[in-house]
């Protein structure tokens, strides 16, 4: 069972807790996938917030039979276009399939959306974000680089690397600490000016 | 905050934990307001690693939302459960099971009797084929007319008798109180 299906088994026998988990594994791309609709970040936020709370209030009767995540896709994309009816604002004609929505490179229409700010922040992030990678160890870099660009398992990717799944976990977490340090640095900045 | 435990935090952002350790990174993440962010910043630089952007400001909507739904009741699965759509069953009219019941009566007895008349007449069927009978010039069709033994049932003892009247006389008024004469045999017996 994933790790998803596991906490929202949770959620559905009472731990609300498993669901802030939830919440702070998908916010930021459900945010990402309401600001393609509903372009106003601060009305975005509230968006994402009432999806959410759809969410868990129909978490009972979630079966599974999809992954969670693209379940909570299809609850935000109802959820902004019906804000924009009740806005009497015209949701945008083109629709983002959920696959797609899971990376971004493959959906170049929400890219569309993003403000000049928030493009630059994003552009920036990347360029430091793969400097960063750069900069790590071959095998620390690859192992990252295997787990996130090429979506592989732990199991996956030590059959790969030929190593223990205890290193390929040990490996992405120093590159995690060497992203979130740059990220750290370029966040700070952008805050500054 | 130990290195074991942002390892464990790291871990989970990309959903390979289970168990004890998925049970000790949601204790951290209940009780440790530092590992619920570092958390978030792991789970931030994976989904800009993905191509998400990142705004300006880190999100955190978990407080909103714990606070808009701490007044819903938590869910328990086995009341959930008890919700769940059962069996698609449709239920019938009176009518119609009275009816069906009767047919029912009616379809049994005639079997009944239909296998009793089977039992009784092993013999007779044959005396009872029409015989080509050859006389001189003459062709006479000799048909045999009263079969040696009776299709109806002979009860002696007093006491099978009263129970086969009460059982022919509910199943024939039952017959016709639920109007399936026109399917159902009235079935009836007595010593010829």
């Amino acid at each position: 069972m994933s790790v998803d299906n596991e906490l929202v088994l949770r959620v559905q026998e009472g731990d609300k807790k498993a669901f802030d988990v939830l919440i702070m594994k998908y916010q930021q791309r459900i945010v990402h996938v309401i600001t393609g609709f509903v372009h106003d970040p601060v009305e975005a936020l509230d968006v994402a917030q009432e999806t959410f709370i759809k969410a868990y209030r129909a978490i009972p009767n979630f079966r599974g039979d999809s992954a969670f995540y693209t379940w909570l896709y299809r609850i935000a994309i109802n959820t902004s276009k019906n804000y924009l009816t009740a806005r009497a604002r015209r949701p945008p004609a083109t629709d983002v399939d959920a696959a797609d929505a899971t990376n971004v490179y493959e959906a170049p229409e929400l890219k569309e959306f993003e403000t000049p700010e928030s493009s630059m922040l994003s552009n920036e992030l990347e360029l430091v974000i793969h400097q960063a990678i750069e900069g790590l160890q071959e095998d620390t870099a690859t192992a990252i680089k295997l787990r996130e660009l090429e979506g592989m398992s732990y199991e996956e990717i030590s059959q790969v690397m030929e190593c223990p799944i205890g290193t390929v976990r040990s490996r992405i977490f120093r590159a995690r600490e060497a992203i979130d340090k740059k990220i750290q640095e370029v966040m700070g900045e952008g805050e500054q000016r | 905050m130990t290195m074991n435990d942002s390892e464990l935090l790291s871990a989970l952002v990309d959903g390979e934990l289970e168990g004890d350790a998925l049970d000790q990174a949601l204790l951290l993440l209940s009780t440790d307001d530092k590992a619920r962010e570092q958390f978030q910043r792991f789970q931030r630089g994976s989904d800009s690693l993905r191509g998400y952007s990142i705004p300006a400001q880190a999100i955190d909507l978990s407080s909103n939302i714990a606070a808009e739904i701490s007044s819903d009741q938590a869910f328990d699965v086995n009341v959930e459960k008890s919700k769940e759509p059962k069996a698609n069953v449709t239920f019938m009219p009176q009518w119609f099971w009275q009816q069906a019941l009767g047919m029912a009566i009616a379809a049994s007895v005639g079997a009944l009797a239909v296998v009793s008349v089977m039992t009784q007449q092993p013999q007779s069927t044959i005396d009872s084929i029409p015989v080509m009978a050859n006389v001189e010039n003459t062709t006479i069709m000799a048909v045999s007319h009263e079969p040696k033994t009776s299709n109806r049932w002979t009860v002696t003892e007093p006491e099978v008798q009263d129970r086969l009247n009460t059982y022919l006389l509910d199943h024939n008024e039952y017959a016709g109180v639920s109007d399936v004469f026109s399917n159902a045999r009235v079935i009836a017996y007595e010593v010829e």
